[in-house]
């Protein structure tokens, strides 16, 4: 074992078989069964109320909303809703978890027998399975200060609803794990479920990994790497696993089930401990809440209100709006952007102008600005009419360019008003730029012989004159015409 | 049966640091409720379904409007005194919970 997260060094030799766990956040205003502000960052063990620090007596009262959003969450990565909502007491010790168990989903998980497709980065598309996604309340947050002999415990975030969504064992790779993970991220925020913000802890992702031989050989032994919570250590980690796997293996050895964890820095996984078996957790039905019930007519009203996800958005980007496959790329990347062309498009601008302009002049506006697309002064409205004075002709992509810093500099200026203010109109009236046609042919008379001598390539110099003349206000497209007309 | 392992184990999941003498007499009361349950196991049961709650109806969740509860750092703090500076003070551990596993 050489300690770094390198790939095994002999590729094809064991094959992994991996399998993600993501807990996600979702974006309720409270607690899962209880009414706590659900909210990072705060003073420590200030968002709390006897229910989540478990007081004796102290009774569960399910949050409406977390149902909402785990519904809605399982409908957009492709599951079945189950119509019974049951919910489950895990038992074990842990000082975050106040109550000594977890309120949990066991054997009748929310959402399940899920088909989630993603692509991956050579281009190609990959399904696999989701077993399982199931409602459950996160615990609180140790810390562990150095230097000092004790931790400390932070009950703010204990009861948060999480959604776990557990993958089939479908993942063949590394690469393919962090595809997958970034394409569910992407989903569940189109969907609106959860700000996924990894930094924060709302999108976290545990990994089960194993070898085998072959690719159709028995699953081998699997080991659980925790907390990878970064999409740069997903991979990182799973291959410094693999290599450690592989070691143990071909020295004859056998992998030991067990929970570890990785280390960035030092670029390997270590052991936290041995799993505890699943009867150790000693499940059993929450005597505390009732079954819910989950209407097969209020999944459908939910899945018919699902926002579109980013494989459809995409889909309508380049079969509906035209867009060239880089361009909608990038506009479904980052959902804002993809959402201010829409609203551009519903403002009358046409899909191809918008999506050309607000990824070039957008973009530029909101870098320079460092702010986030929705706090620009620039709104899709007024993209749209900078866009159909381009798209019209009387505005040059070029000019359009000096007018994006106006109307985002003058949100109360009308848009039309500034460009003629900056003096940035193309003149397109065939009677205003004959006359400057005709000017420039009486100056140029020299050229004009030599053109009507059988020299044509001179038309373009002829046409850069007048557009010279015209201090690069006339529309291209009419002098060429009405050079086309007077040189006849 | 419950025999001086099976103690272990349970007072290991428990996080308890169990004495021999504590052992010995957890062994005893273990053995008494589980002869307790065995008598109940003889009601016949053929055919019954299980109960998991007494209340046949669907429950009703809640809104999800914040309600505050007021001061918990003078409340719920001031319950134990192993508080410090807003956390409450546990001894050391290392590693992270399953509460996501």
């Amino acid at each position: 074992m050489t300690g770094t997260a390198t790939p095994h060094s002999a590729p094809g030799r064991w094959f992994p078989v991996i399998g993600l766990e993501i807990h996600v956040q979702l974006a309720t205003a409270t607690k899962m069964f209880c009414r706590c502000e659900a909210r990072y960052g705060a003073p420590p063990n200030t968002l709390v109320c006897p229910v989540c620090t478990a007081q004796p007596g102290t009774l569960p009262v399910l949050n409406a909303e977390a149902v909402r959003l785990g519904v809605l969450a399982g409908l957009a990565i492709g599951c079945e809703i189950d119509t019974v909502l049951e919910f489950d007491r895990k038992n074990y010790y842990y000082p975050d978890l106040p109550k000594g168990y977890q309120i949990s989903q066991y054997d009748r998980p929310l959402c399940h027998d899920g088909r989630f497709a993603f692509e991956l980065p050579d281009g190609s598309r990959r399904e696999i399975t989701i077993q399982r996604a199931h409602l459950e309340e996160d615990s609180g947050k140790v810390i562990h200060p150095e230097g000092l002999d004790l931790s400390l415990v932070d009950l703010n975030r204990a009861g948060t609803p999480l959604l776990e969504i557990v993958s089939g064992p479908d993942l063949r790779s590394p690469a393919e794990a962090s595809a997958y993970l970034q394409a569910m991220r992407q989903t569940l925020r189109y969907a609106g479920v959860s700000d996924c913000d990894m930094e924060k802890g709302s999108f976290r992702c545990d990994a089960n990994l194993s070898l085998r031989p072959s690719e159709d050989a028995p699953f081998g032994t699997r080991t659980e790497v925790k907390n990878l919570n970064s999409f740069r250590f997903v991979e990182a980690a799973l291959n410094a696993e693999i290599e450690r796997q592989s070691a143990v293996l071909d020295a004859g050895g056998t992998v030991i089930q067990a929970t570890l964890g990785f280390d960035p820095d030092s670029g390997l996984t270590t052991q936290l401990r041995t799993k505890e078996e699943v009867h150790d957790y000693r499940y059993f039905r929450e005597p505390d809440l009732p079954a819910f019930a989950v209407t097969a007519d209020w999944i459908e009203q939910l899945r018919g209100v699902l926002p579109e996800s980013p494989v459809a958005r995409h889909q309508r980007y380049v079969g509906v709006f035209a867009l060239a496959p880089e361009h909608a790329d990038a506009l479904v990347a980052d959902k804002a952007l993809g959402d201010f062309l829409d609203a551009t498009v519903d403002a009358g601008a046409s899909p191809g102008s918008a999506a050309r302009w607000i990824l070039s002049e957008v973009l530029r506006l909101a870098n320079a600005a460092k702010r986030p697309l929705d706090e620009l002064a620039i709104t899709p409205a007024r993209v749209a009419e900078v866009v159909a004075l381009v798209d019209a002709g009387q505005l040059s992509l070029q000019a359009s360019r000096h007018l994006a810093t106006a109307v985002e500099g003058q949100p109360e200026v009308a848009v039309r008003e500034l460009a003629e203010a900056l003096d940035l109109l193309q003149v397109s009236g065939a009677d205003e730029l004959t006359g400057v046609v005709r000017e420039v042919l009486a100056v140029e008379a020299d050229l004009v012989a030599r053109y009507r001598g059988g020299k044509t390539e001179l038309f373009h110099a002829l046409l850069g004159a007048v557009m010279k003349a015209s201090r690069g206000k006339a529309n291209p497209g009419t002098v060429r015409e009405l050079l086309e007309r007077e040189l006849a | 049966m419950i025999d001086p392992d099976v103690v272990r184990r349970v007072a290991g999941l428990a996080r308890l640091g169990l004495s021999p003498e504590e052992s010995e007499t957890t062994i005893t009361q273990l053995q008494g409720i589980l002869e307790h349950f065995e008598v109940l196991g003889e009601v016949e049961t053929e055919g019954v379904e299980p109960l998991a709650h007494a209340v046949d109806e669907p429950g009703t969740p809640g809104a999800d409007e914040i309600l505050v509860f007021p001061e918990p750092q003078d409340t719920l703090l001031s319950l134990t005194e192993h508080a410090r500076e807003g956390f409450l003070v546990v001894q050391r551990i290392l590693g992270d919970s399953d509460a996501e596993g």
